[in-house]
């Protein structure tokens, strides 16, 4: 199921700032690693990832850098900086906040999300 | 024609220069890294794909190095696609339409340029929304400006001249007089008389000149003299029969000064000295003729032509005078003044007692003894400056116009064209949105006349200097200031205006020295000697001791060396004893007179010499007495 485009906008740069916390990654990879994480639901297009990436690029949340891949090929990288670390933390505690007010209301299932009442 | 989506990379060295970094072109290599299309055809892609990249790139119009980058980033991106084993065509049909693409690409990439950028930007965007606006506003006056014509409601021209009577009048005489007096351009067979050989006295170089110039002008001496026993001048603005009868007479040098006629309704200020700069000809002819007269020893026609002279300077003032011609008016009785004063010093005894005598009556009797001067026609000239340059809304405002700015450059004397000039027309509609309305203008004026009447109420000992500067310092303020602009027309045509109560103000300092320096000539006749005050000359002689229109105590005399000097403590206000300032008291301007105490002008130590003239011997009797030299 493809989320409405108002939620996408608010949950896409959090899941992919959430994936860069692993460790630093191309726009491909995040696209299939974004489609294959959340079931598809989080699955934003191609179109949309490399502007989401450039706008967080421009608030100093991710910094990009072109390597040689395994494969001897050059790809752009995109990694968390310490802004962009810092706003995950907030952006996490923002969206545990209204998955407990979701559940409160009943709309999510205790224990989701670890959103512990 | 390459197709403008065609990802061929250019073939042209001169193109591939064009996108060839500078760090390969200094080794020679023109690699065009910069166009994304070598980029693409490096990659190798599929045609589909390839087109995709180099159309969404295109349409970013970012800078090169950015579409570079994201030219690479997308190649990189169809190449891991391509390598999980998806086709061209799925890959295109998933990333979406290119448009949407290139346009959010762009959006992000910009926001990653640096501030400065930034602030550049929102500078060229703030000047343009400016911009954009000045030149909406400015398109709106322009159309306000330029659509709008000023509406003239009145025809001052005509009401001046419905306003005077033309029965039994000067004017066709001296008209007649002006004609006999000859083209000025042939000064053989026309001489003209020059205002400066009356200085020069009896025996002065241009005497013979003079003489001669009195010689051949005697039918107009005697037409003007005619012309003043008429009670009224009887002059019209743009009357057609001057124009008739100076072609009729051939008189072109005088159709050089013909107005309109009336009913055109012309610019009032265009009929400004139409007729008193003649007849101040007429006037220093009739001076002329007097000083040939007294060298004749002929009395009779000395007191005619001054009496004539005086007659001349009164006609002027008809109703709705302009304050110039005023001026003018005032200007001839001051010269009158001025030579009677120099030919009571210089040949009192060619007059009789009853001939001074009747000189005093008429002088005192000029204007009913009313000196003054009024500015109801300024005002109609100010309204009709203001009704030539703007609209009419029926409630006495209105908006400036084209022909507006023209009526400015009149004011100017930059132009008397009527059409408007370019640069007019190019900054028209912005001065029309600073410069102030009609009833704004007209109240600034309005203001401005009755602070100037209200000032110089009563006489100059009571002026008081900060009322009387007040007016003319506020209105240079204002055209010095930033509203200067605004108030263009009080600032251009009101200076200068207090100036005329001064003149009038001298003159009645003038015409009671005159009157005093005949009793005191009578006074000698009689005795032998010159009175050791003027209070001997009343009531015989003088009603009363005359005032010192700068103080209002009696007008101070004294006796150096046996010779009289009659005289005024003038601007400085300190009575120096009867010793004249630096300057002569002849070559200060007309404006010069009383003023109030403590005004800044120029104040120089001495004493206004009212008599006798400079460098005058004063011989007062009938027997031709030696004369005196004054003790310089």
């Amino acid at each position: 199921m493809r989320i409405e485009r108002e939620l996408m906008r608010g949950a896409g740069p959090v899941a992919v700032l959430k994936l860069l916390e692993g460790g630093a990654k191309y726009g491909y990879e995040l696209i299939e690693t974004l489609a294959r994480s959340s079931d598809g639901v989080l699955d934003m297009g191609q179109a949309t990832l490399y502007p989401l990436l450039y706008n967080l690029e421009a608030q100093g949340l991710v910094k990009a850098e072109w390597r040689e891949s395994p494969s001897a090929r050059q790809r752009k990288y995109y990694a968390l900086t310490a802004n962009g670390k810092k706003r995950l933390a907030h952006d996490v505690e923002q969206w545990r906040a209204v998955a407990r007010a979701m559940q409160g209301l009943g709309v999510l299932q205790p224990g989701l999300g670890g959103a512990t009442a | 024609m390459r197709n403008r989506y065609d990802t061929t990379p250019p073939a042209s060295w001169l193109a591939r220069a064009r996108y060839t970094p500078l760090a390969d072109a200094l080794r020679g290599e023109l690699s065009a890294q910069l166009d994304p299309r070598t980029l693409i055809a490096a990659a190798r892609l599929p045609a589909p794909l390839a087109e995709l990249i180099y159309t969404v790139v295109r349409r970013t119009r970012l800078w090169r190095r950015e579409k570079v980058d994201v030219t690479r980033e997308l190649i990189a991106h169809f190449t891991d696609g391509l390598e999980t084993g998806l086709r061209a065509e799925r890959l295109v049909a998933d990333f979406g339409p290119p448009e949407t693409m290139a346009r959010l690409i762009r959006r992000g990439k910009i926001r990653n340029r640096t501030w400065i950028w930034h602030c550049g930007r929102m500078f060229l965007r703030a000047s343009g929304v400016t911009l954009l606006t000045f030149t909406v506003v400015y398109a709106v006056l322009a159309a306000r400006f330029y659509f709008s014509a000023p509406t003239m409601a009145r025809n001052y021209w005509l009401e001046a001249n419905q306003a005077r009577e033309t029965a039994d009048a000067a004017w066709p005489l001296y008209r007649e007089a002006l004609v006999k007096l000859g083209d000025p351009r042939d000064q053989q067979q026309h001489p003209r008389v020059e205002g400066g050989w009356f200085e020069e006295g009896p025996g002065g170089a241009h005497r013979t000149a003079l003489a001669d110039a009195v010689k051949r002008q005697q039918k107009s001496i005697e037409l003007t003299r005619a012309g003043a026993k008429k009670p009224r001048l009887g002059f019209l603005i743009g009357d057609p029969a001057d124009h008739n009868f100076y072609r009729a007479a051939q008189a072109d040098w005088l159709l050089g000064n013909e107005t309109p006629p009336a009913t055109e309704n012309q610019p009032l200020i265009n009929a400004i000295l139409s007729a008193p700069q003649q007849i101040r000809d007429l006037a220093r002819l009739l001076v002329a003729d007097a000083y040939v007269a007294a060298e004749a020893a002929d009395g009779s026609r000395v007191v005619d032509d001054y009496t004539a002279i005086l007659a001349l300077s009164e006609q002027l003032h008809q109703p709705h005078s302009f304050l110039v011609d005023q001026l003018i008016s005032l200007a001839i009785f001051g010269s009158a003044l001025e030579n009677l004063d120099r030919l009571l010093a210089d040949s009192a005894g060619c007059l009789t007692d009853d001939q001074l005598r009747t000189l005093a009556h008429r002088i005192a009797a000029y204007r009913g003894g009313r000196i003054t001067v009024d500015f109801s026609a300024e005002r109609a000239l100010f309204d009709d400056i203001l009704q030539r340059a703007y609209t009419d809304d029926g409630h006495g405002d209105g908006r400036l116009t084209a022909q507006g700015l023209n009526v400015v450059g009149d004011l100017a004397g930059a132009s008397t064209a009527d059409d408007v000039s370019p640069s007019l027309l190019l900054f028209g509609p912005g001065m029309s949105a600073v410069i102030a309305g009609r009833a704004e203008s007209r109240a600034m004026a309005a203001r401005f006349l009755d602070e100037i009447q209200a000032a110089y109420e009563g006489p100059p000992w009571l002026w008081d200097a900060e009322k009387t500067q007040a007016p003319e310092k506020w209105l240079k303020e204002i055209a010095q200031g930033p509203l200067g602009f605004r108030y263009l027309f009080p600032a251009m045509h009101l200076p200068g205006t207090a100036h005329a109560r001064c003149a009038a103000e001298r003159m009645i300092q003038c015409r009671d020295a005159t009157e005093t320096v005949i009793a005191l000539v009578l006074w000698h006749r009689r005795n032998g000697a010159w009175p050791q005050t003027l209070d001997e000359l009343v009531p015989d002689l003088l009603p009363e001791v005359p005032t010192d229109r700068f103080d209002g105590k009696p007008l101070r005399y004294t006796i150096r060396a046996g010779q009289p000097i009659l005289y005024s403590i003038g601007i400085d206000r300190d009575d120096d004893g009867g010793q004249p300032t630096k300057s002569s008291n002849r070559t200060l301007p007309a404006s010069y007179g009383p003023v109030a105490a403590g005004a800044s002008q120029r104040v120089e130590d001495g004493d206004w010499i009212l008599w006798p003239p400079e460098s005058k011997a004063v011989t007062a009797t009938r027997d031709d007495a030696p004369p005196v030299d004054r003790d310089e």
